[in-house]
């Protein structure tokens, strides 16, 4: 199902594309038109029409929902098999079609037939176990099943319906005329906006994006709409002026079909945002969002960035797979995100050994002003990831450097916020007002904070903006410097600012980029804590001080 | 209305652009299968691919007839006018494509 969704999905996209160029040819061509007004405004209104028709927000539904189905009943026939194929042949047991489990047949041993029946009631109480888990996969796969066919069957219907009225008979809601009176507007919050999205037609959502062709980057829509409005928006701005920032989406998005464009935005900010997910935010089941540091551009660092994001991904996903049948976790899938979505500040580079700053640099981050801003952004975008999610969710709010600050500012916004664990790394301070007490006021159970800071790092040691992480009660301090993983593999330590996400010498990621995917894996356990003495000579002394700028 | 020279280069790149933009949409179609032999997702699925594939060929069949108006209209700023008010008639009254 998974694999017919993608199909869908990129025929889907040629098709908008098709569709927006054709449009856009059309405008081009009356845009020099020297003849007829009434020729070139009937040659607009025709191409208007054809480009509004709900054929591709119809389509995008239906592999959504093939999608989140697929993705839910892979994941049942995966425990299924993991039960069926290794754990009840292991156990010498037998399992028929309807998942009924037998044990073995305990001889009866001499005279000790005591021992026998408890033998054999053991054996029936183990074989009654894997049943019941076996049956309860059944279920819940049979209840998916139904649940997919009766969405296709509705989304089925909206396509017969666009093969009668290619136009769209459908009359819009009052709602969505409202707004496209402009006498209101899209509800703000993520969930109402979520709910709101949900109850609309096909044709209502093509209105509102010929409306408004920035309706991708709101917070709450699904991932696939998202997706889909921002790769057209992505290709009209590409047509219309040639820009680094445009050409590096385009470069993080090029040859991977799964990779989503959640967030494109060159106008509203100081510099052009952007985010990418690796994987679908909605269907996965751990998710998480990375937010970049100092001196971070859309045109300089999206693709690298999302390189990264995809190391993490495959480094987690695989020791999801390696975990032992029974474990709930086996198999699960994971998606994760490259925000650029707030304007950063920008210091010049790091010298070649990327251990000193600039001073006039310096300065340019002694401001939290961009991360407040930043940090109500990100917010609303881990709320809106948490009300267009499938089924439940692991979420991971991953921060560096300044983007750490700005990670621990959204976690202390108003509200519920759908984050799991927070892991931040290489960070000059989380604005805590005690720069020596508990950490406080984030969104978070205890326990689910974590934090690197690797040697001669010389933000993380600035505390400059309250007690760097390494130095406030609460974070778990996981390692920075070079080990063996429990997969058998050597990697590299990290040293300075920026090496935490990167691959070493040998190609795979660092110890700190291993505990990165083991945290955004929701597999704590897995991930290297760091020893008693884990301050470097440099984090002792900058430590010794009350902050640079606090 | 008269001559139309001015315009004629106009007019024959946007037919040449807008059949090219039929083709692409008319060539489009699910191949990918869904095998659950015992499950209505397969026939569901199927269902989809057909629809799909119809829905291309309107689509896309939409905009050859823009092209080809484009085409044979070239030299009467009427013709077009008129070639343009009658496809957008037929499009949303729901009038399938010829």
């Amino acid at each position: 199902m998974v694999g017919f969704a993608a199909d869908l999905t990129v025929q889907n996209d040629t098709l908008s594309t098709e569709v927006e160029r054709a449009n856009r040819d059309v405008d081009t061509a009356m845009n020099t038109w020297k003849g007829s007004a009434a020729t070139a405004a009937a040659a607009r209104s025709l191409s208007h029409h054809l480009a509004a028709g709900h054929l591709g927000e119809t389509l995008v539904a239906i592999a959504d929902h093939l999608d989140t189905y697929g993705a839910e009943m892979d994941g049942y026939r995966t425990a299924l098999l993991g039960i069926v194929d290794h754990e009840v042949p292991g156990a010498g047991m037998r399992v028929d079609d309807d998942g009924n489990v037998t044990a073995p047949t305990v001889p009866i041993a001499g005279k000790n037939s005591v021992t026998t029946a408890l033998v054999q009631q053991i054996l029936d109480g183990q074989a009654a176990g894997f049943q019941s888990r076996i049956k309860t996969l059944l279920t819940r796969f049979a209840d998916a099943e139904g649940s997919a066919a009766q969405a296709i069957t509705a989304d089925l219907q909206n396509l017969s319906d666009y093969e009668k009225t290619p136009a769209g008979s459908r009359a819009t809601g009052a709602a969505v005329r409202a707004i496209l009176d402009g006498r209101a507007q899209l509800p703000a919050d993520p969930q109402q906006l979520h709910d709101f999205w949900e109850g609309l037609t096909p044709a209502e959502k093509d209105a509102l994006w010929q409306h408004d062709q920035y309706l991708g980057n709101r917070d709450g829509l699904p991932a696939v709409d998202r997706d889909r409005f921002n790769r057209m928006k992505l290709d009209d701005e590409l047509a219309r002026a040639e820009s680094g920032d445009l050409e590096a989406v385009r470069t993080a998005l090029a040859g991977h079909r799964d990779r989503m464009l959640m967030l494109l935005d060159t106008q509203s900010g100081g510099m052009a945002r952007a985010a990418v997910s690796v994987g679908n935010p909605d269907t996965a089941q751990n998710v998480s969002v990375t937010a970049p540091g100092l001196n971070t551009t859309v045109g300089g660092s999206l693709p690298g960035m999302v390189g990264e994001a995809q190391k993490m991904k495959y480094t987690a996903e695989k020791e999801l797979d390696n975990l032992p049948d029974g474990d709930p976790k086996k198999g699960q899938s994971v998606a994760t995100i490259a925000w650029i979505g707030a304007d950063l500040p920008h210091t010049g580079a790091l010298d070649k050994a990327d251990t000193y700053l600039d001073p006039a640099g310096l300065l340019n981050v002694a401001s939290d002003d961009m991360a407040k801003k930043g940090a109500h952004r990100l917010a609303s975008f881990y709320d809106g990831l948490g009300a267009s999610h499938d089924g439940s969710m692991h979420m991971t709010a991953v921060g560096h450097s300044y983007g750490s600050l700005m990670t621990g500012l959204a976690l202390r916004e108003p509200g519920k916020h759908p984050v799991d664990d927070m892991l931040v790394y290489g960070s000059p301070g989380l604005d805590l007002p005690d720069t020596r007490s508990p950490a406080t006021g984030f969104t978070l159970a205890p326990g689910h904070m974590y934090e690197m800071t690797a040697h001669n790092d010389p933000v993380a040691h600035l505390n400059a903006f309250g007690a760097g992480p390494e130095n406030i009660q609460g974070f778990t301090h996981l390692e920075t410097g070079a080990t063996t993983t429990d997969d058998g593999i050597h990697r590299d330590g990290a040293t300075g600012h920026s090496e935490y996400p990167r691959p070493g010498d040998n190609g795979q990621l660092r110890t700190t980029g291993w505990n990165i995917a083991m945290i955004v894996a929701g597999l704590p356990s897995h991930a290297v804590t760091a020893g008693p003495g884990h301050q470097d000579a440099m984090g002792r002394i900058m430590n010794g001080l009350e902050g640079i700028f606090g | 209305m008269g001559g139309m020279d001015a315009d004629l280069p106009t007019l024959d790149w946007l037919a040449s652009v807008l059949a090219a933009h039929a083709d692409a949409i008319e060539k489009l179609g699910v191949t990918a299968r869904i095998t659950m032999p015992d499950s209505p997702i397969q026939a569901l699925s199927a269902r989809i691919a057909d629809g799909a594939a119809r829905s291309f060929e309107i689509l896309g069949g939409n905009y050859r007839q823009m092209a080809d108006a484009t085409r044979a209209s070239r030299n009467s700023y009427n013709g077009l006018d008129t070639a343009f008010a009658d496809q957008l008639h037929r499009y949303t009254d729901e009038i399938p494509p010829r």
